[in-house]
């Protein structure tokens, strides 16, 4: 989602945006379109005139939005085009610490129950109908709002319980691990192998043990019989199962305390175990601090990225500025307690993230054009890369060259902080083993950035030999 | 037919388990709601209702 200029020309429909019958989106460059065609134009009638639409906006549940005459959407035949303004960075659920997928899942569960009291309900339960605003989750898919028919079952269910239920429940042993799943496979992990890495502790709790294990059997008995009967296997219409409201009701209060009951391993620890800082004398880092906050001040970028923020105290100097920021770090653990914090603050403009910067998202679903890549999500107005270069150099081996390329196609601007060979942290990554001959010089370092970036000012910090470079694309 | 006309669609044999469960906790629900209206009868309190 880069600019107003779409990145498949002459399409006007995100490429990705082709399941729903219903319509589909268009990213321009400050808003995001949604449009409703005739098929999805009953159903967006009734969401808008119900108080459902009303009180969702009220509770901030989902991105306001305004409806613009359908004469404005390029597209032919658009029943009504919805207006929203757009997020600075759209994440995807593999980006999400495990709080983060957890409340994406309550907000889900909240939404469909307010739905369903409506006489509406959710027609699907994708994790990716859902992102963050600062570190609030949001609901972005209006069109995901049908009417409920009465007796019918949540169209939802599977998607919820592979989507996130099941997710939630292997992050208890698997932990970040689970992320690099739900990147692998983005439209969840098939119940029935949940249920089989499930097997255990977990098949003892009334809540898995319904939506996951008797969920699954079900699934595969109905498999074995359409295998015997074929096509005639499908249940007639008129056979069809049916349950009442309250029924589906008392399904979603069960999925929501099966998600809340869910304990995130680990916790607070992560805190403790980082600030790196710690080499710095204090004054050090409060001479860091306003270096960093004046810069931001003065390139006043639309959007800030940390691309290493361990636990955000660098990337919360551009959030309180009111800057749109991602933090993004490696370690779910570390994500995971600064969203906890950002959340119980109330913070609007800070989305922490998990994302490892040796391997950055990548392009995903159907032709690569349902997911973006980082890169394709950018460019940053401004990066922060600070404490970060060792790190990529020595532990990835990543050249400084290849480091300062990407970073030029991610941002803007950047402020980059250069640690020196001496410095202790980076002697403890490399004495006594091969990276002591890993090229890493302050020359090497500038020369990787000539072409591509020019310093537009540096400051040494101290006695630690650290030096901070404000650089912009040239 | 429209039943089945799903934009996702998750197959027989989830609905089947999503009624049974459903089914299920509908009745452990039900009796719990008549199990607490009758204790609020008892205690002579007004009876409630739930939303969001």
């Amino acid at each position: 989602m880069t600019t107003d200029a779409p990145r498949h020309p002459g399409s006007f429909r995100h490429p990705g945006s082709f399941r729903d019958p219903a319509g589909f989106v268009a990213v321009r460059e400050d808003h995001v379109l949604r449009v409703v065609l005739p098929p999805g134009r009953d159903d967006y009638a009734l969401f808008a005139a119900s108080p459902l639409a009303e009180k969702l906006r009220e509770k901030q549940l989902i991105l306001p939005f305004e409806e613009i005459p359908a004469s404005e959407s390029p597209h032919p035949g658009a029943a009504h085009v919805l207006r929203s303004p757009r997020l600075a960075l759209y994440s995807f659920p593999y980006e999400w610490s495990v709080s983060q997928l957890r409340d994406a899942a309550l907000l889900t569960l909240r939404v469909l129950r307010l739905a369903l009291r409506h006489g509406m309900t959710l027609k699907d339960a994708s994790a990716f109908n859902v992102s963050f605003a600062g570190a609030r989750p949001v609901f972005t898919d209006l069109l995901s709002f049908t009417a409920y028919r009465e007796g019918e079952p949540w169209a939802g269910y599977l998607q919820f319980c592979e989507q996130f239920l099941v997710p939630l429940l292997l992050s208890r042993r698997a932990g970040r691990a689970v992320s690099d799943l739900l990147r692998a496979r983005h439209d969840g992990i098939p119940l029935d192998a949940g249920a089989r890495l499930l097997r255990g502790w977990s098949s003892l709790r009334p809540g898995p043990l319904m939506h996951v294990h008797l969920h699954a059997r079900s699934i595969r008995r109905d498999a074995r019989r359409m295998r015997r009967e074929g096509v005639s296997g499908r249940l007639a219409p008129a056979a069809a199962p049916r349950q009442s409201l309250k029924q589906t009701l008392a399904l979603v209060d069960s999925l929501r305390r099966t998600v809340e009951s869910i304990t995130l391993p680990g916790g607070g620890s992560a805190w403790d175990r980082y600030y790196d800082d710690t080499v710095y004398s204090g004054a050090e880092t409060r001479k860091k601090e306003d270096l960093v906050r004046g810069w931001i001040a003065r390139v006043s970028p639309a959007s800030v990225w940390d691309l290493g923020s361990n636990t955000g105290r660098y990337a919360r100097l551009a959030a309180d500025a009111g800057i749109p920021t991602a933090a993004f770090d490696a370690d779910d653990a570390v994500v995971d307690a600064m969203y906890r914090d950002a959340r119980e603050r109330g913070d609007e403009h800070l989305t922490p993230l998990v994302m490892n910067l040796a391997n950055p998202s990548p392009a995903l679903g159907w032709a690569h054009s349902e997911r973006e890549s980082l890169e394709a999500r950018g460019p940053a107005g401004l990066a922060l890369y600070l404490g970060l270069m060792h790190h990529l150099r020595f532990t990835h081996m990543v050249p400084l060259e290849e480091q300062m390329s990407y970073l030029a196609r991610i941002a803007r601007h950047a402020i980059v902080e250069w640690i020196p060979r001496e410095d202790v942290n980076v002697r403890a990554m490399t004495e006594g083993s091969v990276r002591e001959g890993f090229a890493y010089s302050r020359e090497g370092f500038l020369s990787a950035l000539e072409g591509r970036f020019r310093v537009v000012e540096s400051v040494v910090l101290g006695e630690s030999g650290r030096e901070m470079f404000l650089v912009s694309r040239t | 037919m429209k039943f089945f006309l799903l934009y996702v669609d998750p197959g027989t044999g989830s609905f089947i388990a999503q009624v049974l469960i459903a089914g299920f906790l509908g009745f452990l629900f039900a009796i719990r709601s008549w199990l607490y209206k009758m204790w609020r009868k008892m205690r002579g309190l007004p009876l409630e209702d739930d939303d969001d």
